[in-house]
């Protein structure tokens, strides 16, 4: 770390004080000298409306964008006119003497009804509610099974959780993060299920965290997790409740955010990202054969271009016979060696990819076809790059899409050029030492300290590789260390014998 | 980030898994010709023969670390021969180590020079070869045994692959039996128990395997079955494809009948089957090294840890390299490794197990309690 030692004459930088952290400040019975201090506190805003009631012995001070009127009115005039003018007797009222209290109310949200002559004020929470209705998730949709999704609004996620799960072990701890933006986060567990040593650890890495904002999920999974540099993501990140659940129901941690709709989940192993929730809603057979499909996509999606770059440029003689001529002939005529050809058509569809995400869909499914149809066959017949090779790259990216997870679909496709520049280097031996990197590299990954990727053993195989009938999955997956290691209050093992 | 010592712990059947992968290295490839050439028809009642004794040189071991709870091999050689000497001889299996290291490294380079990369200098797979074996073992025991375990399905499918060597097979050349005489069995015993001398490491793994005693020694005499089948279905496969004329001329019999065999889909299976072994010849080449590295940890003069690796390693690569140059070379790392194994398979590890009966810890502690 010497590398990056700091200058020793840097200027000090002030320290930022979170809002609920602020020392108290003594209200006085001035209402004047009140109003000032949280003009002054709040860098005299325009948007803190102070509403001085007539006499000007009484004033309500709210920011005026975060308040609702309708409720200001409901909760604050329509009893203070049924009680008189007397604020004292109005029940569903805070009351507080600290006037950096005062302020950070103001940011939640809350009016704060101040007298003149007396240092104590009155809290009421009028906060307006901006809530997105609930909606499927756009990029994790199922053909069956539940269609809602979490949206920006945190309590409404922690509805959608409680709603599933209806016990009393169902706990949800807050926190805030950030300094200045002190986003809130709640960490979500089934206790009796979980892992209290993961829970644990998960809450000092948050502790941990000092930073002036919290701007997203990724970002704070960069904060926590086990391994920074590493190309595979550590935590599954999902916007769909039921996938939450049943993740929760395994004895993984769910980690909500506020004002984001991505709950992360950990710790998770390799596997997680390639179940989906129609897995466990259609027949058995058909989520294994689809499961052994999406882990083929794996393999294909990383080993394809470099083995298809190998054979032609090391091992010719793999080819079966009848391919030969073919193949050969397909390559012939082409100006460049295999590697820029893949890499070229990499490029190409990578480029379709990324300018068709954020265009409307309209124009989206245009650069689609214009990608895809006409520079793919135009540069087959210009000579740049052999049919064959727009066969394996397409198949490779389809290949990559296939997984559910986004994040472990753009590692996939991150991971074909190391090998793709390994195996022009060395043939299939070169894909051999690049996967044996991947491999260990797999090996070595933790997800909050457990193992992110085991080796298939047995029983392990039953909901990773292939999903067996729910009658045989009676234990919770063993990398978790669950304190309940059944599913159910039969302690039977899976084969039915004691 | 690697854990410390004392909190790494590794299953039984990942104990298992370890010794699996370290004892099938170069050897598979070429154990057939060699023991053909010894034994001739009868290699593979030697190589039978040579199990079971390795069997008991299992057990030995296990008895060996079960006298001395929680030592590893270093611990165990100071506490029976005394510090003097347990120095000595923990520097002699440093080199011991080296030389497996070494032989196995330049046996993988001069392998993949002559089937598949011809061009390809030889320094390129040793130093990708040493890369992928250091990234195992900076992660100490537990990534290595999850490394070991994870590439038990290689075996799996090299046994499938090996099925096509049956396509042409008579099994009329393992016939006669008993033709060889006394000598030849004894020097094709001593083949098949070096090239499953791998038992030696298990005393570095040991301790940190949970479990009994008694649950080790099953494990572990389940997991040098499973060695013992693999190779001598490898040696039953290639003598009954070539027959006594044949194999004594060919280097690597599997992958030359491999190359034959024709597939729909695939022709020229060797090569895939090269491939899939090269994580057998990393995964043995990483276990040697991780004994070396913790010999080397042994010699109190370096205290870093990172140090140790990097000696070790240049080491490793200086000496491969240089035997890779000629085969005189290489000659003279086989000769002093056929020199120093005997001591150090079969020596040293009787001699512990006689010793350990006077010096063992694990009845003095119970007395002590």
């Amino acid at each position: 770390m010497s590398f990056f030692k700091q200058k020793k004459n840097q200027s000090a930088q002030e320290k930022v004080i979170r809002e609920d952290k602020m020392p108290p400040h003594q209200s006085t019975a001035s209402l004047e000298k009140n109003i000032r201090y949280i003009q002054e506190e709040l860098s005299n805003s325009t948007d803190l409306k102070v509403r001085l009631l007539p006499g000007n012995k009484q004033a309500l001070v709210y920011l005026d964008d975060i308040t609702d009127p309708d409720k200001m009115q409901r909760y604050i005039f329509v009893p203070l006119m049924e009680m008189n003018g007397d604020i004292q007797r109005i029940k569903d009222r805070e009351e507080n003497d600290d006037l950096n209290k005062a302020v950070s109310s103001l940011l939640a949200g809350k009016a704060v009804y101040m007298v003149e002559g007396n240092a104590t004020f009155y809290l009421f929470d009028v906060q307006q509610n901006v809530t997105r209705a609930i909606m499927e998730p756009m990029n994790e949709k199922v053909i069956k099974g539940s269609h809602d999704g979490f949206n920006e609004d945190i309590k409404q996620n922690i509805n959608l959780i409680r709603r599933r799960i209806q016990h009393r072990s169902l706990t949800i701890k807050k926190q805030t993060v950030g300094d200045y933006t002190e986003s809130e986060i709640a960490l979500v567990y089934v206790e009796g299920i979980v892992n209290p040593g993961v829970v644990k650890e998960l809450e000092t890495r948050v502790k941990n965290i000092s930073s002036d904002a919290l701007l997203s999920a990724g970002a704070f999974s960069e904060y926590i997790e086990d391994r920074t540099y590493s190309i595979f993501p550590q935590f599954l990140s999902t916007e769909r409740p039921d996938k939450t659940v049943s993740q929760l129901m395994e004895g993984r941690i769910a980690i909500l955010f506020a004002n984001n709709p991505t709950c992360l989940i950990a710790p998770v192993t390799f596997y997680a990202f390639y179940q989906s929730p129609d897995d466990y809603n259609t027949r058995w057979l058909v989520a294994t054969y689809i499961r052994l499909i999406r882990l083929f996509s794996f393999i294909l999606a990383i080993t394809l271009p470099s083995f298809y770059i190998a054979v032609v440029g090391f091992h010719f003689e793999v080819i079966p016979e009848a391919l030969i001529s073919p193949v050969l002939g397909a390559i012939r005529d082409i100006a460049y060696p295999p590697i820029v050809e893949a890499i070229l058509m990499v490029i190409v569809i990578e480029l379709i990819r990324e300018s068709g995400i954020r265009l409307p869909s309209p124009i989206g499914s245009t650069i689609g076809i214009v990608g895809g149809l006409v520079i793919g066959d135009a540069i087959v017949t210009a000579g740049l790059v052999s049919n064959l090779m727009v066969i394996v790259i397409a198949l490779t990216s389809l290949a990559s899409f296939v997984v559910p997870s986004n994040e472990m679909s753009d590692s996939l496709r991150i991971l074909t050029f190391p090998l793709i520049i390994l195996s022009s280097v060395l043939g299939f031996i070169g894909i051999a030492f690049g996967l044996l990197m991947v491999l260990i590299h797999l090996c070595r990954v933790e997800s909050l300290g457990l193992s992110y990727f085991t080796p298939i053993q047995f029983r392990d195989l039953k909901d990773t590789v292939i999903r067996v009938p729910q009658f045989l999955m009676k234990r919770r997956p063993e990398q978790l260390g669950s304190p309940r290691p059944y599913k159910s209050n039969e302690l039977s093992d899976e084969n039915g014998k004691k | 980030m690697a854990k410390s010592d004392t909190q790494q712990k590794i299953t039984l059947s990942q104990l298992a898994y370890i010794f699996i992968q370290s004892q099938i290295g170069v050897d598979i490839l070429n154990l057939s010709t060699v023991l053909h050439r010894e034994v001739g028809a009868d290699g593979w009642i030697t190589l039978l023969i040579g199990g079971v004794i390795s069997i008991f040189f299992v057990l030995m071991i296990v008895h060996i670390s079960r006298c001395f709870p929680g030592e590893g091999l270093f611990d165990i050689l100071k506490s029976i021969f005394g510090r003097k000497l347990g120095s000595v001889a923990g520097f002699g299996y440093y080199v011991y180590f080296l030389v497996v290291a070494i032989y196995l490294l330049t046996s993988f380079g001069e392998l993949i020079n002559e089937w598949l990369l011809p061009e390809t200098p030889i320094l390129v797979l040793y130093v990708l070869m040493l890369i992928c074996a250091l990234y195992t073992i900076s992660g100490g025991v537990t990534l290595i045994a999850k490394v070991f375990t994870f590439f038990a399905v290689i075996l799996f499918l090299i046994s499938v692959l090996f099925l096509f060597g049956f396509v042409d097979a008579k099994f009329i050349y393992m016939l006669p039996i008993g033709q060889a005489s006394f000598s030849g069995y004894i020097e094709g015993i001593r083949v098949t128990l070096y090239s499953l001398s791998s038992y030696v490491l298990l005393l570095l793994f040991l301790p940190y395997a949970q479990g009994s005693y008694k649950k080790k020694a099953r494990t572990l005499v389940g997991a040098n079955l499973i060695v013992i089948f693999f190779y001598l279905y490898t040696v039953i496969v290639s003598f009954a494809h070539f027959g006594s004329d044949q194999i004594d001329h060919v280097s690597q019999p599997v992958l030359y009948m491999l190359r034959t065999a024709d597939s729909v889909i695939i022709t020229r299976i060797d090569i895939f089957v090269l491939s899939l072994w090269t994580v057998f010849a990393m995964t043995a080449f990483a276990a040697y090294l991780y004994g070396a590295e913790r010999a080397f940890a042994k010699i109190p003069m370096p205290k870093k840890k990172m140090l140790n690796v990097y000696t070790t390693s240049i080491i490793v690569l200086a000496v491969s390299y240089w035997s890779g140059l000629n085969e005189e070379n290489f000659r003279v790392v086989i000769d002093f490794q056929d020199k120093i194994t005997e001591y150090f398979t079969v020596l040293i590890p009787v001699l512990l197990f006689l010793l350990s009966f006077l010096r063992r810890k694990d009845k003095q502690k119970e007395a002590a309690q």
